[in-house]
């Protein structure tokens, strides 16, 4: 193609970018979920899950011509994962977790503490539920993002995990008066 | 996330939790104060995807060995998946790719360059046909490397079968292996594996190789066979590496799966099977996951089919 003007280039890049642009968002529309959903478990925070799906996608479109479609998505999680790795080495993990620790620190033995929980008719999403909730005080709305349920659906199992916890809470304790 | 170790916010609170929690207030109590000694959820499920640099995994690790809560919850949350993006934040992901295309047809100043002057026009006939030789000669001089221009993520990982030390992300993995086992047994058998891998963190391969030896008599699982090939790879035992990383590709089930399919193919290659080598990386490239990419690239590398 030749081009001797000035118009003509402009319209020349529109077209390329309008070319690549539709090739893009089908691979868009296509895996941003995926990517999404994996930085959000690597990183827990759905603002820095956000920024590293971009910075993905970003990464991918300027690629586009590089990239075969049978490397997708895991080209894009690779790219997530390192910047994931990047996010925490920034964050002083160690650090942090280590001004946690009391300074005698009670080497756990047994399952005792996980033994609460321990009811046959409890699924491990209700086990999840009550452990973010009453191990590490999260709320619903904070549970529901990192499982993938709604609001109302962990209400909803926490309701029925509680239900199960309390009678056999008073069935253990029935027995032991006896 | 409030701090933790206190009860839940009480707006937050419903009528029925009231009473749960008025009814459990030991037991919760107790699991309160063991939880502030975990780490976060985050922190735990980071570890978890092998994206929690070191030395703060190998701490993580360590509690988990002797944690059944952090176990558990890890176990049962390795089955759940975050929820998606928002409409919003499709949008806002999918802005500053908009704002590049359209950057570069708004200001057509940035390909000025390409304003079609006589000088700058036979320069570039010159460019290209300069370019246009040099990479016919290096196509004959060597098999082509196709992602050569992939970013730079990947393009440390393409020229063949480099052999990087993976990290220890084997609690999630072991937990899930021994769940349903009896707990002394799986408690014991973590902390043997703990003093084993503890010279592995720290590069030493022969004393980490050692100690995997004797536990793989007692305990030939998939997670100490897979470090134990791994460390003989880093010795330079290549042919014993083959052995016991087809062992743990035969065990192993899941991520450690790939990753045993990965090495096994880097030990094939340095023992000079290229076959198999060839074998176990069209497998990789054949199927989603960690290694897909990798084993793709390493195949071009090979000037082996991908298929």
């Amino acid at each position: 193609m030749w081009i001797s003007g000035k118009t003509e280039l402009s319209a020349f890049t529109a077209d390329v970018g309008v070319y690549m642009m539709s090739g893009f968002e089908r691979l868009y529309r296509k895996h941003v979920d995926a990517v999404f959903r994996y930085t959000l478990r690597c990183v827990g925070r759905r603002e820095i899950a956000e920024e590293i799906t971009s910075e993905a996608f970003l990464e991918l479109y300027r690629h586009l011509d590089n990239v075969d479609e049978s490397q997708l998505p895991a080209w894009l999680l690779t790219v997530a994962k390192h910047r994931a790795v990047d996010y925490w080495r920034r964050q002083q993990v160690e650090r942090r977790y280590r001004e946690t620790l009391p300074a005698d620190p009670v080497v756990c033995q047994s399952n005792d503490k996980v033994g609460l929980f321990d009811n046959e008719s409890l699924k491990p999403i209700h086990r999840v539920c009550l452990i973010l909730r009453y191990a590490h005080g999260m709320d619903r709305t904070e549970i529901a993002q990192r499982i993938g349920l709604t609001a109302d659906q962990v209400k909803s199992r926490l309701q029925y995990a509680r239900r199960l916890l309390r009678e056999q809470f008073r069935n253990h304790a029935r027995r032991g008066a006896k | 996330m409030k701090p933790r170790g206190e009860a839940t916010r009480s707006s937050d609170v419903e009528p029925d939790e009231q009473a749960f929690l008025e009814e459990l207030h030991d037991p919760l109590a107790v699991l309160r104060a063991h939880a502030s000694r975990c780490p976060e959820p985050d922190v735990l499920m980071a570890a978890c995807a092998g994206v929690l640099p070191e030395p703060a995994a190998a701490a993580v690790a360590s509690h988990l060995a002797e944690c059944p809560l952090c176990r558990t919850l890890a176990r049962d949350m390795a089955g759940t998946s975050p929820s998606g993006p928002t409409r919003k934040e499709r949008e806002r992901m999918r802005a500053p790719v908009s704002r590049e295309a359209a950057g570069a047809t708004a200001h057509p100043g940035r390909a000025r360059w390409l304003m079609f002057r006589p000088a700058v026009a036979v320069l570039a006939v010159l460019v290209v046909a300069v370019a246009a030789a040099l990479w016919v000669y290096r196509d004959r001089q060597a098999p082509p490397q196709q992602t050569a221009s992939a970013p730079q993520p990947l393009s440390r990982d393409i020229p063949g079968l480099p052999l990087e030390k993976p990290p220890v992300s084997l609690p999630l993995a072991t937990a899930l292996v021994w769940r349903g086992e009896a707990g002394v047994d799986r408690e014991r058998y973590l902390a043997d594996l703990g003093h084993a891998l503890a010279p592995y963190r720290t590069d030493d391969f022969a004393e980490a190789a050692r100690r995997l030896e004797a536990l793989a008599r007692t305990h030939p699982t998939a997670e100490v066979l897979f470090y134990l090939g791994v460390c003989r790879l880093f010795l330079g035992m290549n042919e014993g590496a083959v052995g016991e990383l087809q062992r743990a590709r035969r065990a192993a089930a899941g991520p450690l799966a790939q990753d045993a399919a990965w090495y096994l193919s880097v030990a094939y290659a340095r023992a000079g099977q290229r076959e198999s080598a060839v074998a176990e990386l069209q497998n990789l490239c054949r199927q989603e996951g960690p290694h897909q990419a990798k084993a793709c690239g390493a195949l071009d590398s090979l000037g082996a089919p991908r298929r």
